[in-house]
């Protein structure tokens, strides 16, 4: 045996998993993120495959099934019953998925992308550019989310482009903060001086060696951001700041309608709800899941 | 089960100790507390309601119909020139205080409206004057008319002369308006009826007098009693009636702003009756035995505007193919719980001068693609198409819901439809007015009163922004118009207005394509009441059948 092989054999021992595969381990233990995972599986799931699984047209009315009021319940023809136009609800709600995820993705690479853009430039750089930026992330941040969301929808004009935008923006400051904080700590570590020492340039060191260090609160925030934007853009849709033709099967612009029947028709407003609730709820336990499994506190004691 | 036990005995100890549905004393809910109990200075329903049964007008309408009948004056009779009209007035008949009804008191009433002036020429205060007969003795707002009014003079004790300056068809059936009811001088007076100051932003009266929150005095069946501000309104029986006297010895009037709340009160039995049932609730009401639901004719109707300043809705081609892709009968036979009929005329069919016969457009979106070609255009055709939110109406209760419906028919026709919306007001009646609200448009109306000059009179006698300025309204149907409103003989008139009606159908400046009965609901004991297709409904007809106190 080399020394070189023996000192490998000694780091392994010393460090018998990687972060990654550590986290992993400690992951798959959790049962609220196994849930978490099924609920978000079947949600990716049904979104993807909404073509197929998808028994009617989410569109398609069928006005003769109204019989004068509003609105038959379940059946075996209409699992989940069908809406103030004759519409099946369970393909409305299967086809909605698939506007959740697109608005949850998009928003949440758009926040991810500009924060960390800003966070790593603050935290990197320091001084009056540091300064520059995180006041204005504070700001931002002062405005209550959903008010500047709505707003900026509005300011954009309805539609799913603008909901997508505005959600992003918001989550924009969030991922900055995280990062320039996370970059900080990471700056002062021996390897960074090293990188210095040895004459790597700053641009190496700050996406080589630092923000592969720093991402891990990111993926968790990431996470637990989609759910919100779920929620968001729910909430943007119910506010007719959504998609503006009304009969897209957007799960916030099938609730907008339905405060009328609720009386009559509760499961209008009840299915909707649950898919939202459900999807969110995946999220947000995976997130919960990732943040204790990658929490360095808590690393080695599996 | 127990609990629904439970909650029975409750609805009746409830009522019981309300003293509601004792037999002689019904309260009805409302959707809000009157303004002031003075027709002349109010225009909202819920005043309305309550000054109907206090005050008589000189002419009054046959319960459930638009017809003019005889009340305070027992008949009456037009100069040749149509300027004069001469009332004969019923005789005995005398004020709540006690004060004679005569040609004297007709005219100070008249009088009084006439010589309005400062914050009582306000739109919004004396909006049903205006609405009649245009201006006051001294107009202070220049954009006002002068006035159609020209002087009232009393003959003898119970002959009453009316001059008006030019001859108008629409003038005998305007005076059964409620707000044309005759006060008591005296009262009017002594109480100050018109000092008082408006309430700029929401148009409203606010007396600093007594006369219209304290003393009202009319010569109808009730009286005033007492009126407890948003909680109640009591009104008893005038026991020295001129005609048939009140059936109930009491008629509460309860606001209950809150739809769901009303439903409640009446299924408790807190109140006995309400105005303004919402479409879907009609089916619970009409489950229930302890329950009724009383229609009121359909007095309005809901269209789609056609605005022809929005290429190429000048085509009368593309307003044909619109026509003929719109699926009304779908909309009305699902979306009104069966309390719809499909419209082709841009009024109620109970109003005089509905045609016989229009061209009828039926929904035929092979036809409509085919029209749209023939106009030489390439499918599908892009519209934009707006509907209102945040507002519900009898012609449309779900306004989002009939649009997305004419949404789908007319994308199946050979249009492309994009959807826009806006709140009612002010914005989206601000569009729809001026004209800035797409190729198409949901609005509608419901009449105030029983001539077919408050429908297409409304609509078509003069230039408006929402139909489009480029073509329309033509010509042939203003001139038409606007001799039908001159015309004081009733065939001729008539006729003319069914000529109209056939111009506008063939026209198409837009499509009507409902009227709706508007629902009342009341305990299943209550009778005697006929709901009036302009909402003037009297209530000294009404009285609980036997076993009414059994609840």
């Amino acid at each position: 045996m080399s020394v070189t092989e023996l000192e490998s054999a000694e780091i392994q021992f010393d460090h018998p998993s990687g972060l990654w595969s550590d986290a992993w381990r400690r992951l798959v233990r959790n049962p609220a993120a196994i849930l978490g995972f099924v609920l978000v599986g079947l949600f990716v799931f049904t979104a993807l495959f909404a073509g197929l699984i998808a028994p009617y047209d989410p569109r398609e009315q069928n006005l003769e099934l109204l019989q004068g009021s509003c609105c038959p319940g379940p059946s075996a023809e209409h699992w989940f019953g069908v809406d103030d136009l004759g519409r099946d609800q369970f393909s409305r709600v299967v086809y909605g998925a698939r506007f959740s995820l697109l608005i949850g993705v998009v928003a949440v690479t758009v926040g991810v992308t500009f924060g960390l853009l800003l966070g790593a430039i603050s935290g990197f750089l320091g001084g009056k550019t540091d300064t520059l930026i995180m006041r204005l992330m504070d700001i931002m941040l002062s405005i209550p989310g959903l008010l500047m969301a709505i707003g900026i929808a509005a300011m954009l004009g309805p539609g799913l482009l603008s909901i997508m935008i505005a959600i992003g923006v918001v989550n924009i400051p969030i991922f900055a903060r995280l990062l320039r904080g996370s970059v900080l700590g990471q700056k002062g570590n021996d390897f960074v001086l090293a990188a210095r020492a040895v004459g790597v340039p700053r641009r190496t060191i700050l996406v080589s060696h630092i923000l592969p260090n720093s991402i891990s609160p990111v993926i968790v925030a990431g996470t637990l951001a989609l759910a919100t934007a779920i929620i968001d853009a729910a909430g943007l849709g119910f506010l007719g700041l959504g998609p503006q033709d009304p009969s897209t099967p957007e799960w916030g612009t099938m609730l907008t309608g339905t405060v009328r029947y609720l009386q009559t028709a509760p499961h209008l407003a009840i299915i909707p709800g649950l898919a939202i609730v459900i999807s969110v709820l995946g999220f947000n336990l995976i997130g919960d899941g990732l943040r204790e499994a990658l929490d360095p506190k808590l690393r080695g004691r599996t | 089960m127990v609990a629904a036990l439970g909650f029975t005995a409750l609805a009746a100890a409830l009522a019981a100790g309300c003293g509601g549905g004792d037999g002689d004393t019904l309260t009805f809910g409302t959707a809000s507390d009157p303004v002031v109990l003075d027709g002349a200075l109010v225009s909202d329903g819920e005043s309305l309601r309550v000054i109907d049964q206090m005050f008589e007008t000189l002419v009054g309408l046959e319960a459930g119909t638009t017809k003019i009948v005889p009340e305070l004056a027992e008949s009456w009779v037009a100069s040749d020139d149509g300027l004069e009209w001469t009332f004969t007035l019923q005789d005995g008949v005398t004020f709540h205080d006690g004060e004679p009804f005569n040609a004297e008191a007709v005219c100070f009433n008249f009088d009084r409206w006439y010589n309005f002036s400062g914050p009582l020429q306000n739109s919004s205060v004396s909006y049903y004057w205006q609405t009649v007969f245009r201006g006051y003795a001294e107009n202070e707002d220049e954009t006002l008319d002068p006035s159609l009014y020209e002087s009232c003079t009393a003959q003898d004790e119970l002959t009453a002369v009316i001059r008006i300056t030019e001859p108008s068809s629409a003038f005998l059936g305007a005076l059964a308006l409620v707000n044309f009811g005759i006060a008591s001088p005296k009262a009017l007076t002594d109480y100050e009826a018109d000092a008082g100051t408006v309430d700029e932003e929401a148009g409203v009266f606010q007396p600093t007098g007594t006369y219209g929150t304290e003393q009202p005095t009319g010569t109808g069946p009730f009286k005033f009693d007492s009126w407890e501000r948003n909680d109640k309104l009591t009104l008893v029986r005038n026991d020295d009636y001129w005609g048939e006297k009140a059936k109930l010895g009491t008629l509460i009037f309860r606001p209950i702003p809150d739809n769901a709340a009303r439903l409640q009160a009446l299924q408790t039995g807190e109140i006995q009756g309400y105005d303004l049932v919402e479409p879907q609730d009609i089916e619970t009401i009409e489950a229930d035995d302890s329950l009724q639901i009383l229609d009121r004719p359909a007095f309005n109707v809901g269209y789609v505007t056609i605005n022809q300043a929005q290429p190429p809705m000048d085509n009368l081609l593309v307003r044909q193919a619109v026509a003929h892709g719109l699926d009304r009968q779908a909309v009305v036979d699902n979306f009104y719980a069966g309390r719809g009929e499909v419209a082709h005329q841009f009024m109620p069919p109970l109003v005089e001068g509905y045609a016989d016969q229009v061209t009828e457009y039926e929904y035929d979106p092979a036809r409509s693609r085919q029209l749209l070609q023939q106009a030489g255009l390439t499918l599908p055709v892009a519209i934009e198409f707006w509907y209102p939110t945040e507002v519900s109406r009898p012609y449309m209760p779900d306004p989002r819901r009939n649009f997305e419906a004419f949404a789908a028919s007319l994308n199946e026709s050979g249009f492309r439809v994009t959807a826009r919306n806006a709140p009612w007001n002010p914005d989206y009646l601000g569009r729809q007015q001026n004209g800035t609200a797409g190729h198409l448009n949901l609005i509608g109306w419901t009449g105030d009163y029983g001539d077919p000059d408050n429908f297409v009179g409304t609509f078509f006698q003069s230039q408006q922004p929402a139909w489009g300025t480029n073509e329309f309204p033509n010509r042939e149907i203003m001139d038409l118009l606007n001799r039908a409103e001159r015309e004081t003989d009733i065939a001729a008139r008539t006729a003319l207005y069914q000529e109209a009606n056939q111009k506008i159908a063939d026209w198409i400046p837009g499509v009507p394509y409902v009227h709706t009965s508007p629902a009342l609901a009341f305990q299943a004991n209550v009778t005697g009441y006929t709901p009036s297709p302009v909402s003037l409904e009297e209530f000294a007809s009404v009285e609980f059948t036997e076993g009414g106190e059994e609840e």
